[in-house]
């Protein structure tokens, strides 16, 4: 029975990478992008490349609501239809919020997976500390916590103050949509 | 013999290949649906003037004596009027006239020379001036108006309302503490149709800092330093060039009536 099955599995998984590899990603890409404008937000002045299984994108400015909010020196979106991640690497906040939070941080990486598919989590690093995210998209509930570098209990404490304190100790941060 | 196309190897490269060809026509049809070209933002040009404004203050004729006239030197120019200056430092220009024919006035800017003296430098009340080596100090001494015009109905409708001095200090305490903006004044963006109106105050706490200001309840304000406020953008865009800005001009409309309120930054 399995020897049977086993050509097929093998087939089908070949042929999900060839389309997976075909796809063209850099379309898709412009295609969410227009999406997200929608919203306000907007990434330009970026250039992409197709890199078979992911696609990079480099020197991307992110604006919301027309504002330059962030800039980001590159981004890997691996679209696998069950695993799906956008890893971000090198970011500079805008000096807006220079009043509110380091600028720098260095990488983010948000994941979606059949096997968690009523959440999108999110994990970062950066001068402000640590921080995790979960979205649920049922509920469309977001919770953060947050482990904060020293430099926000001296600098950014106005910061702090939006998130609370939960039994743990850890620093949390929700938000109803 | 063993023939190739009997082969095992060969039946499951041509499947391969057929789903590799399928794949590639999905992608293809896929890539028909999908846009050719992403998003850009688009910086619009502003077309308007950068706001500047001159102190009509000092530019109305005054009763102008020369204050203090010579270094090392005996030599005076009391002949000469300075009836107005504008500007700072090694850049500006200054209103001269002769006291013989003080309504013949002569704009003169640093480096110029005016009936052999050369415009050095402007400061708040004065301008220096140099001829053969010696400095000559030309003074505002006393003006006749004393006050900015206020309510003055122009052409474009605009009222104008005294100069306020905003403190560097609390634009500073301010931006480190934004929940307190939000417990002094609340502003809604108000829209028409997709484009942004204006920015209105719905909210003021008396004698808050905001109030002292001169901003009302109800007020729209439309204009700061003379760029229209379409989006956040433009207001942020004012917010991130406080530190370099020496005055500040908010137009706003209040009962149907653009009002200009002008506030300089100490």
């Amino acid at each position: 029975m399995v020897k049977k099955i086993a050509p097929y599995i093998a087939y089908t998984i070949f042929f999900l990478v060839a389309l997976i590899y075909f796809t063209p990603k850099i379309n898709f890409y412009y295609f969410l992008e227009a999406q997200l404008e929608e919203k306000g937000v907007l990434i330009s002045d970026e250039v992409t490349k197709d890199k078979g299984y992911a696609l990079k994108v480099y020197n991307a400015n992110l604006s919301y609501s027309s504002i330059e909010s962030a800039e980001i020196a590159d981004i890997a979106l691996k679209i696998y239809g069950v695993y799906n991640s956008i890893y971000l690497n090198n970011i500079t906040l805008t000096t807006t919020a220079k009043s509110f939070i380091p600028l720098h941080v260095d990488n983010v990486k948000v994941i979606y997976s059949i096997l968690n598919p009523l959440n999108i989590k999110a994990y970062g690093v950066g001068a402000f500390g640590e921080f995790y995210a979960k979205f649920n998209v049922l509920e469309q509930t977001l919770h953060v916590e947050l482990k904060p570098a020293e430099i926000m209990s001296v600098k950014y404490k106005n910061t702090l103050n939006n998130f609370s304190e939960n039994e743990d100790g850890e620093l949390c941060y929700d938000k109803n949509f | 013999m063993i023939k190739i196309s009997n082969s095992k190897l060969i039946i499951i490269f041509t499947k391969l290949l057929i789903l590799l060809v399928i794949a590639k026509l999905i992608s293809v049809v896929v890539w028909w649906f999908l846009p050719s070209h992403g998003m850009e933002l688009s910086t619009k040009e502003n077309y308007q003037p950068k706001y500047q404004r001159v102190s009509f203050m000092t530019m109305i004729e005054a009763d102008v004596k020369v204050k203090s006239k010579q270094k090392d030197s005996g030599e005076s120019i009391t002949n000469m009027l300075l009836k107005g200056l504008y500007g700072k430092g090694k850049n500006g220009f200054v209103i001269v006239a002769m006291k013989a024919t003080s309504k013949k006035t002569t704009i003169v800017e640093v480096g110029e020379k005016y009936e052999g003296y050369k415009l050095e430098s402007i400061s708040a009340k004065s301008a220096m001036f140099s001829k053969n080596g010696l400095d000559f100090m030309l003074s505002l001494d006393k003006i006749k108006v004393d006050g900015i015009v206020t309510k003055v109905q122009n052409k474009d409708n605009v009222s104008y309302e005294e100069s306020s001095i905003v403190y560097r200090d609390d634009i500073t305490y301010y931006s480190k503490n934004p929940k307190q903006i939000w417990k002094d004044i609340s502003i809604k963006e108000i829209k028409d149709g997709k484009k942004t109106k204006g920015f209105k105050v719905t909210r003021i706490v008396n004698g808050s800092k905001f109030a002292n200001l001169g901003l009302k309840k109800g007020d729209l304000i439309i204009k700061a330093n003379n760029i229209r406020l379409q989006s956040y953008k433009e207001v942020l865009s004012i917010y991130n060039t406080l530190d370099k800005l020496d005055m500040i001009q908010v137009v706003v409309l209040r009962a149907n009536e653009e009002v200009e309120l002008v506030y300089e930054i100490n």
